[in-house]
């Protein structure tokens, strides 16, 4: 395998992990809250899309968009909104448990196994380019990775909205007294974290064919280790923590010998807790608003 | 006629402690009116009751004859209302044509519209101009203060709230915010003017009223107010000659 090759796998494992962290990340530099419970909004999309797979795709997509995105603003609407004022401790605390309760429903509404979706099989057939065999799947994470956080980027530096955000994230009580309607914008947030929830989704199911009501956990904590060691808030931060996480991942898949495998996500934290020992503020310190958001 | 702004039988209190006790003031349409009050009167709560902020533990907040209880500050603000706080809190990490923007969040502009009306503002303070495009955070206090009323005055409000704009600022940088207090009170604009500085106050307003311990004490004009010498003893616990006042 070539260093390309490599490249590339990286990149494309790192794309989901970025959009993961990318999705973490807005909601916690608009309203200061870790969600536990992002990870369950691409698992209950994922279920979706197993309900629906017998849809032409697009209305399959559409289906799991729909609902993914209903499904977050009721959580920010039932839920976080209730204690919007709380300390940040007792947010995260809420998240923690709605994520968990989440995972229960699912399991008495579908069981704990594993279930299988054979969605949309041609995006993983490989492609040449110059000589390199990669997986479609492979392109399309890295480019969608690309893409959103190009137009989430432009979209926060330039929309009304954007702006918006931005006043919420640096001063909440000042931004209602100048008329911003913060409810609203928070909305608008949690409904773009549950885009990209749902891009994870779609890709995520169609390289694996498979899911759990509990595999959102794994790629939830893949997710907050980019975020953090992006510098915990900063957009081009998460992405390029997610990429990190994926480049590392990718190298242990490759030098680790075959019985230390399974202990491979041990081995990534604890190349994190190095970093993070090293570079305690992360990669990127936070130092205006438009990066924290 | 009703009064633009009725404030009536107001109490607010923070725990233990009553900020403000009982109190009514009013303001009619087009009026300035300076509230003057040492340390602790209840200047700042009254004006952040107003702009719905904090809480009335009881009586009620008239616009227009209109009760505002259970209004949300953002709406209020669509109502008319804006306030300037005691702690300007511009938006550090915008720019400073970000922050005038974002002023108008509750009017629905075009691009040109809200162009022109920030166009206004820098006409007003012509410093902001210069430094349209800074992060607000770099500006200096003044210039902060300009950006705390432009924004304010992006909403297009009826009755702007101004608390203790003065505070800090240079004497010359004083001068530009009063003179546009001046103008805006020449367009018409209702204006409920908080200022520790009584002298610079009357220099504006129609009609003021003396705070204390979260009551209102006196009321008149700056005139009547001034020869009785009462904001002497309110101010400093004593009596001075009224002269010294003038501005
Ligand atoms: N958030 C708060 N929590 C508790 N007490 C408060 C709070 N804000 C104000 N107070 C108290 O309420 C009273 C009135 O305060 P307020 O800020 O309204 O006075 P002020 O007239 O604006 O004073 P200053 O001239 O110092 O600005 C004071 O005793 C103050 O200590
Ligand atoms: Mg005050």
């Amino acid at each position: 395998m070539t260093l390309l090759q490599m490249l590339i796998d990286a990149a494309s494992v790192g794309g989901l992990y970025a959009l993961t962290a990318i999705g973490i990340g807005l909601i916690f530099g608009v309203i200061g809250l870790v969600n536990f419970a992002y990870g369950e909004y691409i698992m209950v999309g994922a279920y979706v899309l197993l309900l629906s797979a017998g849809l032409y795709w697009p209305f399959a997509i559409g289906a799991v968009l729909v609902f993914v995105v209903l499904f977050a603003l009721a959580s920010d609407f039932l839920v976080f909104r209730q204690v919007r004022r709380a300390p940040p401790e007792t947010l995260m605390i809420v998240s923690f448990g709605l994520s968990f309760m989440i995972q229960h429903i699912w399991v008495v509404m579908f069981g704990s196994l594993t279930k299988t979706v054979n969605f949309l099989p041609a995006i993983n057939r490989s492609v040449e380019i110059a000589g390199l065999r990669i997986a479609g799947v492979s392109l399309l994470q890295i480019a969608a990775t690309v893409v959103l956080t190009t137009v989430l980027a432009l979209f926060i530096k330039y929309t009304r909205i954007g702006y918006q955000m931005r006043a919420v994230s640096e001063n909440p009580r000042m931004a209602r007294l100048v008329g911003v309607n913060s409810n609203w914008v928070i909305a608008v947030a949690f409904a773009i974290s549950a885009v990209l929830a749902v891009t994870v989704t779609v890709l995520f199911v169609a390289q694996t064919g498979s899911m759990t009501p509990f595999f959102g956990v794994s790629l939830t904590m893949i997710g907050f280790v980019a975020t953090v060691i992006g510098g915990m808030g900063s957009l081009p931060g998460c992405a390029l923590g997610g990429f990190l996480v994926g480049a590392v991942t990718t190298i242990l898949q490759m030098v680790l010998p075959p019985h230390l495998q399974p202990f491979r996500e041990a081995f990534v934290f604890t190349s994190v807790i190095l970093m993070l020992l090293v570079r305690p503020q992360g990669l990127i310190a936070v130092r205006s608003a438009w990066e924290r958001v | 006629m009703t009064p633009h702004l009725q404030i009536e039988d107001v109490s607010v209190t923070y725990g233990a402690v009553r900020a403000l006790n009982r109190l009514s003031i009013h303001a009619a349409k087009g009026e300035t009116v300076a509230l003057i009050g040492p340390n602790g009167a209840g200047k700042s709560s009254l004006l952040l009751a107003i702009a719905g902020v904090v809480p009335l533990r009881s009586g009620a907040v008239r616009l227009e004859g209109r009760d505002l209880a259970g209004q949300e500050p953002e709406q209020r603000v669509g109502l008319g209302i804006s306030l300037v706080p005691e702690t300007r809190d511009v938006f550090k990490k915008l720019s400073t044509h970000e922050n005038l923007l974002i002023g108008a969040s509750r009017r629905r502009l075009t691009r040109a519209q809200m162009q022109a009306d920030a166009d206004r503002i820098y006409a007003l303070f012509p410093r902001l101009a210069e430094r349209h495009n800074h992060m607000a955070g770099f500006l200096s206090g003044g210039e902060q203060q300009m950006l705390a009323i432009g924004r304010a005055l992006m909403a297009e409000p009826g009755l702007l709230m101004l608390d203790e704009p003065s505070l800090g600022l240079a004497p010359v940088v004083t001068d530009a915010v009063y003179a546009a207090i001046a103008t805006l009170r020449d367009q018409g604009t209702t204006i409920l003017l908080v200022e520790q500085n009584a002298a610079r106050a009357f220099s504006v307003c129609d009609r003021a009223y003396l705070m204390q311990a979260g009551q209102v004490i006196e009321e008149g004009s700056a005139e009547t107010l001034s020869a009785r010498g009462s904001v002497e003893s309110v101010l400093f616990g004593r009596s001075a000659p009224a002269k010294e006042l003038r501005p």
